[in-house]
């Protein structure tokens, strides 16, 4: 019998600037879009990066004190909706306050598949749409001005104005000998240079 | 000089200073005066007020005291005046209901006497009618009594005419009766007889000596048996009362009734016999099936044993045919036609199930035999990269299982498992070929080793529906990804999806 896997590219355990308080943010390997300018290029291609067990990545998120949620990045994480179902639903078991957003290219209407569906159910904000980088105004955490910030439950409304036009932050985190950036680019800011 | 104005000045402060708290000390003193004396001139007029009030308290309580006695008195004398208005009330009551029946007295002289006199009166009206009405009433009866007179002479001669016809007529009737009685002498003597052999008819039946026995009619036509034959007691009872006609009519319809009956079961006995017996060779011919395919002779010398080959279900099947089968042997006095119908309707699912478990048996010989085939042909194919076979056979050595062949390259030391895994539902066999070297699947021979091998395969008709060399890594990846499907989602997303669905 396989394990069930999830492919990410990277986790952080303690992130301020995706989403409110502290969170744990996982980046999915792998994205079927090709906007221009993406932050994330090494994590498009769907190629083996961590192949990480959903039980051992449940275990890891359980034992993170101090985090009032997670978040999903990428990549395209709709890409792995059945395997970050089992994963959530389990999470929220044993943690059921810890909020959830995810980001994705996908419009909401394109979600139709099963798995995707499954995934909603286990989301409080997503945040949809492409990114297009001429669409980038520098606001709020949506990477620009056409992607939706849809809240699909309420728990996170009071932090509205925060989604949709608060100032972004960029946060660097040395980890080992990587370095990660994470939060929302403005416009034109190169972060390979960075 | 210095110092001394200093000392001067501070002296002059310290004056300046005991004069305001001399100043201060006096005024003080005084408003403490003018607060005792105002403290004293209020105690004084409390005192007055005090004093004013005692007086005042003590007037009151002189007062109540008066006022007291003379409630006192005003009591006593209302208590006087309401007893004394009250005899007047009582002697006025009294003197009004002496009044009242002195009066009513007279009233009922007055009334008896004026009842009297009406009374008087009435009598002698009534005297003057009851002597008219009593000579008309006589006059009435003698004209009465002269019309029947004549009525009744006219009628005596018509029924004096009558009774000479009736005469006639009983006298017929006499002779008819007479006839009768020597006809019904002839049908009791039918009826006896036919009782008699209806009662012999019904021993027979009840004695298992005729064509069917007692408990036929009980097991087919449940009951009808009973209530014809207690039919019999009435026609019994119609003969001791001389209703010897009416007894035959029962006696012929019991007859009949008997008649039908063993017709009726005979019918539905048949009806079941031969169900029974078609049931019991259904199972025969399925037993004798499942016989013959205990087992099967394949191409060679090679024989199948079905049960060896379906992990026991040969014989489970097997087993549940034969149970039935006895039990529809030994079953033959309680089952019914519902029973057996049942029974066939069985018969054609264990059918089936037979069939499954024949056919799961050769799939898995032909799935068995295919391994074996498919891991020489891949072995070949391999030698034809230098991996020469150093082990071969199935897993645990059961043909059930994979058939595995372990190859080892000696030039770069390079280890090559083909192993061909069975599906336990299609029987369709999976090739997996494992190695110690990770590169082995990605240098630009792999894709040219792999077709070799579908080729290879395919020579012998062996269909490869799906082919991946990946990295066993790669392929765990492919698992974490959905495999996506939905509108409006753009084309070339699709086929990237696709590109790297499972």
């Amino acid at each position: 019998m396989m394990d069930d896997l999830l492919n990410i590219a990277s986790y952080q355990p303690h992130v301020t600037n995706l989403g409110p308080g502290k969170r744990f943010v996982i980046w999915l390997q792998g994205c079927p879009f090709d906007c221009k300018n993406c932050m994330s290029q090494d994590w498009i291609p769907f190629e083996v990066a961590n192949l990480i067990k959903v039980d051992d990545l449940i275990n890891e998120v359980i034992q993170t004190k101090d985090i009032e949620g997670i978040t999903l990045s990428g990549g395209e994480p709709m890409m792995q909706a059945a395997m970050l179902t089992l994963f959530l639903s389990a999470v929220k078991r044993h943690r059921p306050t810890l909020t959830v957003i995810c980001f994705t290219g996908f419009k909401l209407k394109q979600l139709e598949w099963n798995a995707a569906k499954q995934l909603l159910l286990q989301l409080d904000v997503l945040i949809s749409g492409l990114y297009v980088d001429s669409l980038n105004d520098n606001k709020g955490l949506r990477g620009s001005s056409n992607q939706e910030v849809i809240f699909l439950t309420d728990k996170l409304i009071e932090h509205k104005k925060a989604f949709n036009s608060g100032a972004r932050q960029l946060e660097v985190i040395v980890a080992n000998r990587d370095i990660f950036i994470t939060g929302m680019p403005a416009q034109g800011i190169d972060l390979k240079e960075i | 000089m210095s110092a001394l104005h200093t000392l001067q000045a501070t002296n002059n402060r310290l004056q300046a200073d005991m004069r305001k708290i001399q100043r201060k000390v006096i005024n003080e003193a005084v408003q403490f005066r003018r607060e005792k004396h105002a403290l004293e001139s209020s105690l004084k007029a409390q005192q007055s007020h005090n004093a004013k009030i005692n007086d005042a308290m003590k007037q009151q309580n002189v007062k109540s005291k008066e006022s007291i006695s003379q409630l006192k008195t005003s009591i006593r004398t209302t208590q006087d005046n309401l007893q004394k208005q009250y005899q007047k009330q009582q002697d006025d009551f009294n003197e009004r209901l002496k009044k009242q029946s002195e009066n009513f007295t007279k009233n009922l002289a007055i009334q008896e006497e004026s009842f009297r006199l009406s009374l008087d009166t009435q009598n002698d009206g009534l005297n003057r009618y009851m002597e008219a009405e009593a000579e008309q009433r006589q006059n009435m009866i003698y004209e009465l009594s002269s019309y029947t007179d004549n009525h009744l002479s006219q009628m005596r001669t018509e029924y004096t005419e009558i009774a000479q016809r009736q005469q006639f007529q009983i006298n017929e009737v006499k002779s008819d009766i007479h006839r009768i009685f020597e006809q019904q002498h002839k049908s009791a003597e039918l009826a006896i007889d036919s009782l008699k052999d209806l009662e012999a008819y019904i021993h027979s039946l009840l004695n298992d000596q005729g064509r069917l026995v007692k408990s036929d009619y009980e097991r087919f036509k449940p009951g009808r048996l009973g209530n014809i034959t207690s039919r019999i007691e009435s026609a019994r009872r119609m003969l001791e009362s001389n209703n010897a006609q009416a007894a035959i009519a029962n006696i012929e319809v019991i007859h009949n009734s008997l008649i039908d009956l063993e017709f009726d079961v005979m019918q539905e006995k048949s009806k079941f016999d031969n169900e029974y017996a078609l049931t019991i060779l259904a199972y025969e011919y399925l037993m004798e099936s499942a016989r013959q395919n205990e087992i099967i002779a394949l191409k060679g010398d090679a024989d199948l044993k079905l049960d060896e080959w379906t992990n026991g279900k040969y014989k489970v099947i097997f087993d549940k045919i034969n149970n039935i089968k006895l039990k529809i042997e030994e079953g033959y006095r309680e089952l019914t036609i519902k029973d057996l119908e049942n029974l066939q309707k069985d018969k054609d699912g264990l059918s089936d199930e037979l069939k499954e478990v024949i056919n799961e048996g050769i799939n898995r010989v032909l799935s068995s035999q295919q391994r074996k085939d498919m891991a020489v042909r891949i072995a070949r194919v391999l030698q034809g990269y230098h991996f020469e076979p150093e082990i071969a056979g199935y897993d645990k050595k059961d043909e059930k299982e994979s058939y595995m062949v372990g190859t080892a390259r000696t030039a770069d030391d390079t280890k090559v498992t083909v192993t061909i895994i069975p599906n336990e539902t299609t029987f369709e066999n999976t090739i997996a070929i494992n190695t110690d070297q990770p590169n082995y699947l990605r240098t630009l021979d792999a894709d040219h080793r792999t077709n070799a091998i579908i080729n290879s395969l395919q020579e012998a008709n062996i269909e490869v529906s799906n082919k991946q060399s990946l990295p066993a890594h790669e392929a765990a990846m492919m698992n974490c990804y959905d495999s996506i499907e939905g509108k409006g989602i753009p084309k070339a997303v699709l086929e990237r999806v696709k590109s790297i669905s499972r």
